[in-house]
């Protein structure tokens, strides 16, 4: 049997140790899993780390609700959250729940427009917050990891408008046929 | 699901006992801290304001690809030369004994010279002209408290004689102070005009000896009182590294104990008041710059030197930060000098040593219209826009604390106090918290 704690020589461990500890990389494993994070370097990931706020939730705790302006984008570590669409009339609808390595709220990394839904904790869960002001100052004094940022989020936003766009075609199709 | 239900509930109440506690312990040791180190607070401010000042600085530092060390490193040693330079500028202003008794000599001398010359009298008591008439019953007794104030005591007297027996009275420069002691000591009372002050002042011992056992008490600790001030203005270099170093930590942990209800709320209020103070700050700074500038610029074409005018010229303009009181400021400190400058090489012919106090006067008047009509619609915007009762009460208060240095940063303070309040009340809003 293969012993896991190896006797390491205290000077070359020194030398040789690894630039990242155990929680780091961690949390680089759970970034690089996020479209947006996707093309940064371990370096420039150290960057992201350091702007990004941790959070606790409990169950049925809600990480935002529904018309508050958008101030950060949340991104799961542990747990799971629903999305849902709150009415004053109707009962909520859920419209998806989130798993680990997932993210919410992306829009808000551009302005402060109103949540178009409500985020809710199903379970006790560990979320990371990235907030718009400390991305702009990222901007401003990281450009290069700001530009590789904003265009994965481009990308994100293209691809989901492509998709609503389909699922908006598709529905005015079914409308036509269903009146010819 | 009852039992579940009650053990949340209690948890909430027990979640809110708990803040509320810590709330109050950390208030109440907060506050005791504030009152029990008091003489800190200035240093404490003036190195908060300094490095938030710097942020900006070295954000660009970073983007033109100069590695954080390095900026914070240049930002520090910039910090460090800059208050070694004001604090070698400021002891080298403060005059030593001898420069103390000699200027309050010439101050006095001048200061009669100019007001009987303005007064047109002769001699204290004479009639003078219409504008003596007029207001001379009202400025007579003040111009006799201002003498009995600036003449030198008897030990002064004593130590001034002694050091002028063994000068050379004939270099034009000494052998002039001493006749304008002399002329001193031969001063009337303007409003008892049959009474020399000298002879009022020996009159009045008792006074005299309170007077002498404060200087001397004065004088004995002032060792004592350069160490404590230099031990405690230690403290701004301290703050000023610190913040530039901590590169946000210190606000990500102030955000990490606020509640999730609150926390996107908490983020944006601490960004847009960030983004105000800033702006704020460094208009306010860049304001002040300018009007250095320009009343060192019109002090130069009034006459006065060069060296003189970039020290009244700072002081003037970083006074200008105070509204309503930073003119006056300016003008008492521009004022002063003038009444006692002895010639003026003005490029203007028409200003003489007996109309520079009112050259004086229009520089202040002319460099104020600038600034509300160019640079702070410009450079300041509406950052400030505080109620003018507000300022003035702020302004007293904060000089009834911490003297000069209170009146300076009363503004700015209550300017992030009512930030902090407005932004705080917007975001409790559109995140329905409060209605």
């Amino acid at each position: 049997m293969e012993t896991t704690d190896k006797k390491v020589n205290p000077f070359w461990g020194n030398i040789f140790k690894s630039l990242y500890n155990a929680d780091e990389l961690n949390l680089f494993k759970i970034l690089k899993r996020i479209p947006l994070f996707k093309d940064l370097s371990k370096r420039e990931l150290r960057k992201v780390a350091n702007i990004l706020h941790e959070r606790n939730y409990q169950v049925n705790e809600y990480v935002f609700q529904m018309h508050q302006p958008g101030a950060a984008m949340f991104i799961i570590k542990t747990g799971k959250i629903k999305i849902l669409y709150e009415s004053d009339t109707e009962d909520d609808i859920e419209l998806a729940v989130l798993g680990e390595g997932d993210f919410l709220g992306e829009l808000a990394l551009l302005d402060n427009s109103p949540r178009s839904a409500s985020a809710m904790a199903m379970e006790k869960t560990e979320m990371l917050a990235i907030f718009r002001a400390d991305l702009d100052k990222l901007l401003m004094t990281e450009p290069g990891i700001g530009a590789k940022i904003i265009r994965q989020l481009a990308v994100v936003i293209g691809l989901r408008l492509k998709a609503t766009n389909e699922q908006l075609s598709k529905i005015n199709t079914e409308a036509a046929r269903e009146n010819v | 699901m009852k039992t579940s239900d009650d053990k949340w509930a209690k948890r909430e109440s027990r979640t809110k006992v708990f803040y509320t506690f810590v709330g109050i312990l950390f208030i109440s040791i907060t506050i005791y801290i504030l009152v029990a180190l008091q003489s800190l607070i200035l240093p404490v401010i003036i190195g908060m304001l300094s490095a938030y000042l710097c942020v900006p600085l070295l954000a660009r530092f970073r983007r033109n690809g100069i590695p954080q060390w390095l900026g914070i490193l240049i930002l520090f040693g910039g910090f460090i030369l800059v208050v070694f330079i004001l604090a070698r500028q400021v002891t080298q202003l403060i005059p030593n004994e001898r420069e103390q008794l000699e200027l309050r000599t010439s101050i006095m001398n001048k200061a009669n010279e100019r007001y009987m010359l303005y007064y047109g009298l002769s001699e204290p008591g004479g009639t003078g002209n219409f504008l003596h008439e007029l207001i001379g019953s009202e400025t007579d007794p003040m111009m006799d408290s201002f003498n009995t104030a600036i003449m030198l005591s008897e030990s002064e007297r004593e130590l001034f004689e002694s050091i002028y027996v063994l000068e050379d009275l004939s270099q034009p420069e000494l052998g002039r102070i001493w006749r304008q002691y002399q002329m001193n000591l031969n001063q009337f009372f303007y409003a008892e005009p049959e009474v020399r002050v000298i002879d009022r002042m020996l009159a009045d011992a008792d006074l005299e000896e309170e007077e002498e056992d404060y200087v001397d008490e004065a004088n004995r600790s002032l060792i004592a009182v350069i160490i404590n001030i230099i031990s405690i203005w230690l403290v701004m270099p301290v703050v000023f590294l610190f913040l530039l170093v901590d590169d946000g930590k210190l606000s990500k942990n102030l955000i990490g104990l606020v509640p999730n209800n609150y926390f996107e709320m908490a983020l944006t209020t601490l960004a847009n008041v960030d983004r105000a103070i800033g702006n704020y700050l460094r208009g306010t700074l860049i304001e002040s710059l300018l009007m250095s500038v320009t009343i060192w610029f019109l002090l130069v074409l009034i006459g006065f030197d060069t060296g003189p005018a970039i020290i009244l010229g700072l002081i003037s303009g970083l006074a200008n930060a105070i509204p309503f009181f930073g003119s006056v400021i300016g003008l008492v400190i521009c004022a002063a000098y003038a009444l006692i400058m002895d010639d003026v090489n003005s490029v203007l012919p028409f200003i003489t040593v007996e109309n520079l106090i009112l050259a004086t006067a229009v520089v202040i008047f002319i460099s104020q219209a600038i600034d509300n009509a160019v640079y702070k619609p410009f450079v300041l915007g509406k950052a400030v826009d505080l109620h003018p009762i507000i300022v003035f009460i702020g302004a007293i208060g904060g000089s009834i604390m911490f003297g000069f240095l209170g009146l300076l940063f009363a503004i700015p303070v209550i300017v992030i106090v009512k930030e902090i309040y407005g932004t705080l009340h917007q975001q409790l809003r559109d995140y329905f918290i409060i209605y």
